[in-house]
Formats: structure tokens, sequence, C-alpha cells
């Protein structure tokens, strides 16, 4: 009796084992094509609403975008774009809090995404979080991107070396330059952005070359010629400065700077008495020039008119002529440096001038400088 | 002859019962992990087939799906299901503790059917409890089928539950957890192995189709600042009272509700889903699961006025849900509840202390175990819920100060757990692991007797030893020294015996057989001591370190004292 019951439990329990260990292949197979199923409707679904959220973002209903994206962001979890999506819609509608942590989320998962670390980086430099600005835009720098990972890299690194200056962080911002200067293709227009900075940089002699190669390439870029003659003022080249910003200007209308600048290059080159090149008679013609700039610059300001200068001026001026200056030397050395004490106490007092009077200055400092 | 011997042959070359178990613990894993898997589905389904794919739905779906759905799921209840009411905790501890395992395949029908209903609709319940009973009723099934002894059908309920849960949470360790420190009260190897890999294969198999993402997508967590830690206690304190307020709800609903005629049984869950809806129309959030607003939560979709607003209304909204007798779970109303409350600490403490506070996902997710930790009283569980579902070890240590905080808050005002207060409303007695946890447990040390006078040496002489026993007369046996960590050991009545029949000066070593081991330690309980005293009628007590060292003797008769404060029987 035992061993009959015993076998036929047994048998059961082995019958229904199998049954059960058999039965998971179409339980398998079931749930599989149920899944299948689901996860298209999902898919679907979350195209649908990205697309939507696409276009209410380009129609500039950042809102709507981003709830449209969030919507589409749940039909696809484990699909980070439609949360970089999100977040960029948050972006555009100012909710930078949220979008940070959006972002954050990403980063969590994929922190060397270079889009994520850029978008986190511009947030921060939006915060004026300088450290977690400069740690994100590094590391999108540094991180990987899909498609032109080496533009993207360089509008990074630009980007990034533009906050700087805004900073007034010049050197940091010179050292971001410099690194990308050495990596720009041969794009005449990448080369003058980055001279662009380098000169807002105050790096005038980095941007001359880079300007220059530029310039090989389109030697008729207006913006190029317009930057190499800022760059080359800011040399002390005023010869290059006036040519190429008249090059620039025969190509496009400059610009209000662009324009001043050329104006007081012309006119340092027209006042400057120590110009190689020019006959004793045309430089004792601009002594006599700058002589009248310097008194005219004392009326300016009389609050740079110190008694004695007033006075020196006052005794010396008969004799500023062509004539009285050929026939003694120390006369020119007298009348030069007496200009150079008017020009250094107007401007100390006043601040800087116009015109002429700033040639003046520009052609003393230069002077101050080569000696 | 030949029959029977190729019987015993074939059951000593078929597994034994404990490797059966481990079998089927990994079956039921995997067929609980497909019926999560379509359960899943179905609400995903339900919820676009009645409210759309926006997540914000519109009038007039909202109100009225919750409520249509609310009768259908009413008139399934009453009339076809009547075993689904409740979230399933509870019908899975009374499978073990009263019914022998037995769910039947009735109610996971059910619980399935009704649950994904109320759920997809709008109610504001959430699937890891049905799924938890889900789990245990196809377990009690294929126990069933594969008749089981009654020991392990008792077990496979919970072990059928932690892959259900498993599966719901897509974290193991929670579920076993859940499992051992909520239904089952105790860490037996035997069934342990069992949970462990039911749940596992659980957990694999519901990731095999949908992947192993995480519950939540956390940002990144960071303490910001020491002092953070006091809002996180003051986080684990109002959590402790929204916990109380839903809990006493709850408990004070719920009675009042079913005390109601039958027939308005049929007319709760829809009213509760008008409610529910009602509540919608202005906060979507608030209705179903609501796992994708924790998400939004916790990348700082809300200013803290709407956090709290949905923390209180998801408070009212799932005790609606919840008391109305509509099948569903309460775990993510739970964690919904926290992470709103979570997420609007964090914003507050914004705007009071911008300097040092730390990412509103931590906060949210701190929240969601400070209310797990208040409302479901599983402490453990709690902790390493968020730990799992975040895959963020470092969060621990606010987590563990603010559970531990709405831990005592609830435990101080409301003396039973959720849990418990539903069963007894059942009219159901079930252990109260909470209770047993805090039972007080005897252990040797308190129960045995002070050995001074009662040990005599290996050396001493019969005729000394007589002398010396009769200086205590009180003491029923004594402890002979063998030496060398042995110990032996003879009643008064036995002493009395060799008096009258051996030599009086041989040393005791001679005439005393060695007490077997395995002896007691003072530390050790006093049921495992029950066990040792097993046909011995006291055993030595010794220390651990040191076994030649005698700390006390135990006898039955102690035991009895110890644990029931009396004399004892002797």
């Amino acid at each position: 009796m035992f061993p009959t019951a015993f076998s036929t439990t047994f048998g059961r329990r082995r019958t229904m084992l199998t049954l059960a260990v058999v039965g998971t292949i179409p339980a398998f197979a079931f749930t599989h094509s149920l899944v299948q199923h689901s996860r298209d409707r999902r898919e679907q679904l979350a195209v649908d609403w990205a697309r939507q959220g696409e276009q209410d973002l380009r129609a500039g209903r950042a809102a709507q975008a981003a709830d449209e994206f969030r919507t589409a962001q749940q039909y696809a979890r484990d699909r980070g774009e439609y949360r970089l999506q999100l977040a960029q819609a948050l972006i555009a509608a100012n909710r930078f809090v949220e979008a940070q942590a959006q972002l954050l989320t990403i980063w969590n998962q994929t922190p060397g995404d270079g889009v994520v670390n850029r978008e986190l980086g511009r947030i921060a430099a939006r915060d004026e979080d300088v450290a977690n600005a400069l740690r994100y835009y590094h590391a999108a720098i540094d991180g990987a991107w899909s498609g032109d990972a080496a533009e993207e890299r360089r509008r990074t690194r630009t980007e990034l070396a533009e906050f700087l200056l805004q900073r007034h962080d010049t050197t940091q911002a010179h050292a971001e330059l410099i690194a990308l200067v050495g990596d720009l293709p041969p794009d005449p227009a990448a080369m003058t952005d980055a001279a662009a900075l380098l000169l807002k940089a105050d790096a005038g002699a980095q941007a001359m070359p880079l300007l220059q190669k530029a310039l090989a390439l389109d030697p008729r870029n207006p913006r190029a010629l317009r930057l190499a003659g800022e760059a080359a003022f800011d040399l002390g080249d005023y010869p290059t400065a006036r040519s190429d910003l008249e090059a620039a200007v025969a190509e496009a209308p400059l610009d209000a700077r662009g324009e001043q600048l050329l104006d007081v290059s012309t006119r340092v080159l027209a006042l400057d008495p120590f110009a190689r090149r020019i006959s004793s008679r045309e430089r004792l013609r601009r002594i006599v020039r700058i002589y009248g700039v310097a008194r005219a610059e004392l009326e300016r300001c009389p609050a740079g008119a110190q008694p004695d200068l007033q006075s020196q001026m006052d005794t010396l001026e008969p004799k500023m002529t062509e004539h009285d200056l050929a026939r003694d030397p120390d006369l020119v050395d007298q009348a030069i440096a007496l200009v150079t004490n008017v020009e250094a106490s107007t401007q100390a007092a006043c601040g800087p001038a116009q015109g002429d009077a700033l040639a003046l200055q520009l052609v003393l400092r230069q002077r101050r400088s080569s000696s | 002859m030949n029959a029977t011997k190729k019987l015993f042959l074939t059951a000593r070359l078929a597994i034994g019962d404990e490797q059966l178990l481990l079998l089927v613990a990994i079956l039921i894993g995997v067929y609980s992990g497909l019926a999560v898997v379509g359960f899943r589905l179905a609400i995903e389904w339900l919820r676009l087939m009645l409210l759309g794919s926006s997540l914000t739905p519109a009038f007039p779906r909202v109100p009225l799906v919750p409520a249509a759905a609310g009768l259908l799921v009413a008139a399934f209840v009453v009339l076809l299901f009547p075993a689904v009411r409740g979230s399933g905790v509870n019908q899975t501890k009374a499978a073990l503790y009263i019914y022998d395992g037995y769910i039947s395949f009735r109610t996971v029908i059910g619980k399935f059917l009704t649950s994904a209903i109320a759920i997809g609709s709008g109610q504001s319940l959430g699937p890891e409890d049905p799924s938890l009973q889900i789990g245990a009723g196809l377990a009690s099934a294929l126990g069933r089928q594969l008749n089981l002894s009654r020991e392990h059908m008792r077990y496979i309920a919970p072990i059928g539950a932690a892959a259900g849960l498993a599966a719901a949470f897509n974290s193991p360790i929670t579920a076993v957890l859940f499992v051992i420190e909520e239904v089952i009260g105790r860490w037996t190897a035997g069934v342990l192995g069992a949970v462990v890999l039911s749940a596992v294969a659980s957990v694999v198999t519901e990731q095999w189709f949908l992947g192993d993402e995480p519950l939540f997508r956390v940002p990144p967590y960071h303490l910001a600042h020491g002092a953070e830690l006091i809002a996180y206690a003051a986080l684990g304190l109002i959590g402790g009272v929204i916990s109380l307020v839903f809990v006493k709800s709850v408990a004070a609903l719920r009675p009042r509700l079913r005390a109601l005629p039958p027939w308005t049984w049929y007319l709760q869950p829809a009213i509760a889903g008008l409610f529910v809806g009602g509540i919608g129309l202005r906060f979507p959030q608030v209705m179903g699961a609501g796992y994708e607003f924790i998400d939004q939560a916790m990348h700082d979709q809300y200013g803290w006025r709407v956090l709290l607003a949905l923390c209180v209304l998801k408070v009212v909204t799932t005790t609606a849900s919840f008391v109305s007798g509509t099948p569903g779970g309460l775990f993510a109303p739970t964690l919904f509840i926290g992470a709103m409350l979570g997420g609007g600490v964090c914003a507050i403490e914004r705007l009071v202390a911008p300097g040092i506070t730390g990412p509103i996902g931590a906060y949210a997710l701190v929240g969601m175990g400070t209310l797990f930790a208040g409302i479901i009283r599983a402490p453990m569980t709690s902790v390493f819920m968020i730990v799992e579902v975040s895959g963020n070890y470092s969060i621990i240590l606010p987590v563990m100060i603010s559970n531990t905080i709405a831990y005592l808050v609830s435990r101080r005002f409301q003396e039973h757990a959720l849990f418990d207060v539903l069963a007894a409303q059942e009219g159901t007695v079930l252990p109260s692991m909470e209770e047993e946890r805090e039972s007080d447990v005897h252990s040797v040390e308190d129960a045995m007797r002070d050995p001074t006078g009662m040990t005599f040496k290996g050396e001493e002489s019969l005729s000394t030893a007589l002398a010396r026993s009769a200086q205590v007369p009180a003491a029923p046996y004594f402890i002979v020294d063998m030496g060398g960590g042995v110990w032996g050991g003879l009643s008064r009545a036995e002493l009395e015996h060799l008096h009258d029949t051996s030599p009086h000066d041989v040393p005791l070593r001679t005439l005393v057989a060695p007490l077997a081991p395995p002896y007691l330690y003072p530390d050790q309980s006093t049921a495992t001591a029950l066990r040792v005293l097993r046909g011995r009628p006291f055993v030595p007590v010794v220390h651990r370190a040191d076994r030649t060292r005698l700390e006390g003797v135990l006898a039955l008769d102690d035991v009895l004292r110890a644990v029931t404060g009396t004399e004892g029987i002797g």
C-alpha cells in the first residue's frame, strides 16, 4: 500500500514539475509578444510626443514643449535623448533649476556626454558658478560627442573663453584660447573668431599671426582685415593698422570702433615726428604741429595746466617755427620734452584724449617704449 | 521485492524535499515575474485606453473614468472575488499562519483583474502589494499541484510574495527583507534560501522583458552641509506625523464604511473614484500609482506649495480609495506621499537656508523611506529599499536618521502597525511581526542557577562530596568537573544511591559518567536551552571562551520559572 501511494505521489510530482518547467516556454513566448506590442506602442507614443514637443519648441512654446518631452520621456525611460530635449525645453522656458536637475540625472548615467556637460556648464555660467562652469565646460571639451566632435569641442571652448572674458578673467581666457588656436581647422571664419577673442583677451601678438593666416586663405575677408587692423593698432604698428583698415573699409563699411581706429592710425602717421623715412623738413613741420596739439590740449584741460608748464609754453611758442627749429637742435629737444610733459599732465588730470591729442599720446607712448 | 527495491532506488536518486523547495522557488520566481510583467502591462494598457496617453488627462475622462471603473471593480469584488479586497499583505500572512499556504487561484485572477482596472483608471493605489499577493497565489497553486509537504506549503506563500514584490519593485533585496521582516518574521535558513532564489528569479525574469532601469532616476546625491541632517530629522518628524494621520484615517474610516449596508459596497469604489477624479482635475498627479510624478518631484519640477499640496491630497485620495474596498496597494502611494513631503521640506529649506541645502532628489528619496517606515512600519526594509531603488549608497545616513524618527513617532502614537490594524478589523488574528520582534527574549543567563556549592571536583572522594552536599540541602543536582572542559552530573538521589553501593574513598570521576555536549552558554535563548535540555534533567552553562569555567546550571524548571515568572513545576 505504502509503496504504491509513494510511487503515485512521486510520479505526479515529477509530472507536474516537468509540466511547470516546460510551461515556462509558452509563458515566456506569450509575455514576449505582449511586451513587444507594448514596447512598440510606447516607442510610437514617445516619438509622437517628442515630435509635438519639437514643433512647440520651434514655435516658441517652450513650457508646452517641456510637458510634451516629459511625456515622451515617460514612454521611453531608457532613452536619454528625450530627457535631454526636456532639459533643453526647460532652459528655453527659463526654468533653469528644473533643467539642471534633469541634466544631472543624465550626467549621473553618462558623465562623459559632451552635450549634457555643455548644457550644465551654461547653467553654471549663468549662475556665475565659476568652478562648476569650468568643470562642466572642460568635461564637455574632453567628452564624447556624436557628429562633428572636433567642431563641438571648439565651439564649447569658445563659449568657455567668452564666459571667462565676460568675467574679465583674461589670464584663464588666454589659456583657453591658446588651446583653441592649436585645434583650429584651416577655416578663415574660425580663425577670425578665435582672433577676435584673443584681442579681447589683450593677446594681439597671438591674434595677429592667426589673422594673417586667415587673410592668406581669404585675403578680402572684411572682418579679418578689420581685426588685423585692430591687432596691428594694439601692437603699435600704425602703418599696417591703417592699410588693413583701409582694405577692410574697401570691402565693407567699418563699425564705429574700426572707423575710430582708422582715424587715429591716420592721425598718428601724420603726426609722428619720429617716423622713419621722412624728410628733416617734414619732421620739423610735425614738431611744430604736435606743439600746437599740446597747446590745444592744455587749453582743453586747464586742470592739467601747471603754472610752469603754461609759462614754458608761452615762452617757447614764439620760437616754434620750422626755421628756428632747424637752426637750434636744442630747441627741438626742448619742445619735445615740453610736449611730453604737457601730454602726461593732461592725461593724468583729464583722462584719455580724442583726435590729434590721442594720436599724440600714442606717438609719445611708442617713443617711450622704444627708448 | 524487486519493485520495492526499484522504488527506493528511485527515491534515493530523486531530489530531496529541501532541494525540491529550492527548485520550486525558482519556478515560482519565474512565473511570478511573468505575471507581474503582465500585470504592469495590463495597468498601462488600461490607463492608455481609459485616460489617454497624456500625463495630465482632462475632463470628462477625469473624473468619469475612475467612477465608472469603480462600479465595475465593486461588482467584481462583491460578486466574484470577495477575497481580493485590500492590499494583499495580510492575505499572504493569513495563508502562512492560518490556511497552510492556501490562496485560491481565483483570488489571483481577481486580484490581477480588479487591481489593474482600479489602478489603470486612476484610483490612488499602487501595484506592489497586489503583485505580492499574485506571486503568493501563484506559488500556492504550484505548491498544491506539486503536493508539497504541509511545512513547505505554509512557506510557499511568502516565497511567492517575495517574488511578486521583487518584480514589482525591480529590487530583490527589498522584497526579501520585507517578507522576512513583515510576513515570516524570522530568519529561517531553510526558507531564506527559497525566498532569495524566488526573488532573484523573479527580478531576472522581469528585467529580461522590461530592462534593468531602476525604479527612479535620481540626480547625484551629496550632503551639502552637516547641518542638513537637522532638516532630515525634521523630515522624519513631519513624516511620522503624516504617517499617523494616514494610518489613523484608514483605521477609523474603513470599519465605518464596511459597516454600511452591503448594497453600498457596490457604490463605495465609484464614489471614491469620483472623489479622486475630482481632485485629479486640478492635480492629476494624485491619480494612479504616480511614479512618473515622483520622478518629476525628484527633478525639481514643482515648487514647495505644489509639493505639499500633493502630499496632503495623496493622503486624502489614497485613504478614500483604500477604505472604499477598492483592491490595490499602499506601497506606491506611501512612496508618493514621502517623495512630495521630502521635496517640500527641501524646497522650504532652500528658502530659509539656501547655502546648506542638497539636491531635492535626495530629500524626495529620503521622504519615501520615511513614510514607508512610518506607515508600513518595516524599518529595515525602508532603509534598504531606498538604497536599492535609487542605487545610491551614500544616501543611507539621512535615510537612517529620518526613518528612525518617523518610525518612533508612529509607534509612540499608534500602538499597532497598519497591517495589524487591518487584520484585526477583518477579524483575523495574525501575529504582529513588530510585536514579536520586540517581545522579551529570555536568555540562559536569566534562568540559570548559581553553581556555587553545587560543583565537585572529579578528584574529590564520594564521602567528601556527600559531606558537601549536605551543606546545600536545596540543590537537586550537582556538577562534577571531570577536567579538560568535560563536565559530569548527578542528581541528589543518584549521589545517595552511590553512597549505598560504592566505596566511599574513590574519586567521583570514576563513578560519574561525563555529560555529553552540547553544553549551554549564558547568552543563548531559553528556546535554544529547551532544545538542548530535551531528554536531560540539567545542563552545565559554561563560558564561551573557557569551557572549563562553569557559569551556571540550568534545568527545565529554571527555564519555566524565568519565562513564567513563577516558581516552576518542580
